[in-house]
């Protein structure tokens, strides 16, 4: 009897162990399948203006599992359940980035046709000139008009760039067309 | 309420030049000064007939649209 009571005494850490295991494992496979299903609406738009936040969430989540195959129940718990919030936080800042990206291309997209507009205007007038104001010749004329066309094709690259998705490609290129631009408009005495 | 001169009116390009009539100028003198060619004077009242009806009369203090 004595024996018995010692091997039951002896048993009780462990079973309390394994009860304590068990405990965790549902709440373990809960936040797992919520996590889950979290992580499933990262999509490519959140890969691509938030791609840290991606990355982070994706290592946490691959922990998670990690620690599930261990039967470390409690610590997939703990990694787990703060992935939904985090999936949130990413996707909230991936659309922030996307509306200022988009937002910063409205901006420049709209100046490049304007500036587009008033070169040409300036560079028909000229061109019907007799003769042309101090500081501008024919070569000048012509080359103004070469540019002109660059800024019209390379804006058609950037708009098609950002009917692809390519939003920063999009506004660096607009950018640029934005200062030979102004070169073109300094050089014909528009500015 | 006073009607706002500008609505409805296209609006403007963000880059067109403007030029401020001083004493002695004609639109034939800031074609010349700007085109180089003061007989293109009537692009400058083209773009301006919403202010010059005649383009014998303009008025110091003017701002003109520079085409």
């Amino acid at each position: 009897m004595s024996r018995f009571l010692r091997t039951a005494v002896a048993a009780v850490p462990f079973i309390f162990l394994v009860a304590c295991t068990d405990a965790n494992k549902a709440p373990a496979e809960a936040a797992m399948k919520a996590a889950e299903a979290a992580v499933a609406t990262l999509g490519a738009e959140a890969t691509k203006y938030a791609p840290e936040g991606v990355a982070a969430v994706q290592k946490t989540f691959t922990a998670a599992k990690d620690l599930v195959a261990k039967q470390d129940y409690k610590g997939a718990l703990d990694a787990a359940s703060g992935i939904p919030a985090k999936v949130k936080e990413v996707l909230a800042a991936a659309a922030a980035k996307k509306d200022e990206l988009t937002k910063a291309w409205n901006d420049v997209s709209a100046k490049v046709p304007a500036m587009v507009a008033a070169i040409k205007s300036r560079l028909g007038i000229l061109q019907q000139a007799k003769k042309l104001p101090a500081g501008l010749d024919k070569a000048a004329l012509a080359k103004a008009n070469e540019g002109v066309a660059s800024l019209e094709s390379g804006f058609a690259k950037a708009a098609d760039d950002f009917k692809g998705g390519k939003i920063a490609e999009a506004i660096a290129g607009a950018k640029d067309l934005e200062a030979k631009g102004a070169e073109i408009m300094k050089s014909i005495g528009l500015q | 309420m006073a009607e706002d001169p500008k609505a409805g009116a296209p609006a403007e390009n963000p880059y067109t030049q403007w030029h401020e009539v001083v004493k002695g100028d004609t639109l034939s003198k800031i074609a010349a000064k700007y085109y180089g060619d003061p007989s293109l004077y009537p692009k400058i009242f083209e773009a301006n007939r919403d202010r010059i009806k005649n383009p014998d009369l303009i008025q110091v203090g003017w701002k003109l649209r520079i085409p």
